[in-house]
């Protein structure tokens, strides 16, 4: 998404009512490469109308995060005990919750933290997901 | 549930998608993919019609063998009579696309 783009559906949300607090202080835009891209931004939108979080400030990292504490503190175990399984990962907390698919881990991560953003990885794999026909 | 072959050989399924907590849906056709291992991709204009709320972030696999890290969406997926809460990927194509065998 362009800046353009994303201030546009900012704007509508905003004219819609939804946002109940945070503002957008800031955009920024890259890629897990480091390069530039269009995936992650970061701004400080906590909230629409429905109760779910959008994104919030601290969301660039989340993945690098919960994937360095995978690596450090859940892998030995979980490959022994839950290979192939899906684990979502909050960061902050160090709570982790085991899925049969992505959406079960993440499901279970968002009744314990609604307003924190977590990452997930598969147990076992390099990757969470794999797309067969491209993005 | 059927399904159909369109002419350039891809089997499609008509899904319902909904907004988790808005009445805001959508039908449409997703393409079957079966090296997706995941649940449902959709194409960014249809997550942002459709006002999806951010999930997790994943790394993801792409079929050139790159590494893409990426957000997910949750959305309800109307299945057989039933809604699934279930996380999408957003894309910058114009199909949605689904692993047939995930939900």
């Amino acid at each position: 998404m362009k800046k353009d783009d994303f201030d546009n559906l900012v704007e509508s949300v905003r004219q819609a009512g939804r946002i109940r607090r945070g503002e957008v202080t800031e955009w920024d835009c890259r890629r897990a490469d480091g390069s530039n891209g269009d995936r992650c931004f970061r701004m400080t939108i906590e909230t629409i109308e429905t109760g779910d979080r959008i994104m919030t400030s601290t969301d660039t990292d989340v993945y690098e995060r919960g994937e360095r504490f995978y690596q450090e503190q859940l892998r030995k175990d979980l490959e022994r005990t839950h290979l192939n399984s899906f684990v979502a990962i909050e960061p902050d907390s160090g709570d982790f919750f085991l899925g049969r698919t992505l959406s079960e881990a993440s499901a279970a991560a968002n009744c314990a933290h609604p307003d924190r953003r977590c990452c997930v990885v598969r147990v076992g794999h390099p990757v969470t997901l794999h797309i067969g026909a491209g993005l | 549930m059927t399904g159909r072959v369109d002419d350039a050989g891809r089997a499609l399924v008509r899904i319902r998608v909904k907004n988790p907590a808005v009445a805001i849906e959508e039908e449409l056709d997703a393409w079957i993919d079966t090296g997706f291992t995941g649940e449902l991709v959709l194409p960014r204009r249809l997550v942002r019609s459709l006002c999806l709320p951010l999930g997790p972030t994943i790394m993801a696999r792409l079929a050139d063998g790159s590494d893409v890290q990426l957000d997910t969406y949750t959305c309800l997926l109307e299945w057989f009579g039933e809604l699934k809460r279930i996380e999408v990927v957003a894309n910058e194509g114009h199909y949605p696309y689904s692993a047939w065998a995930c939900f």
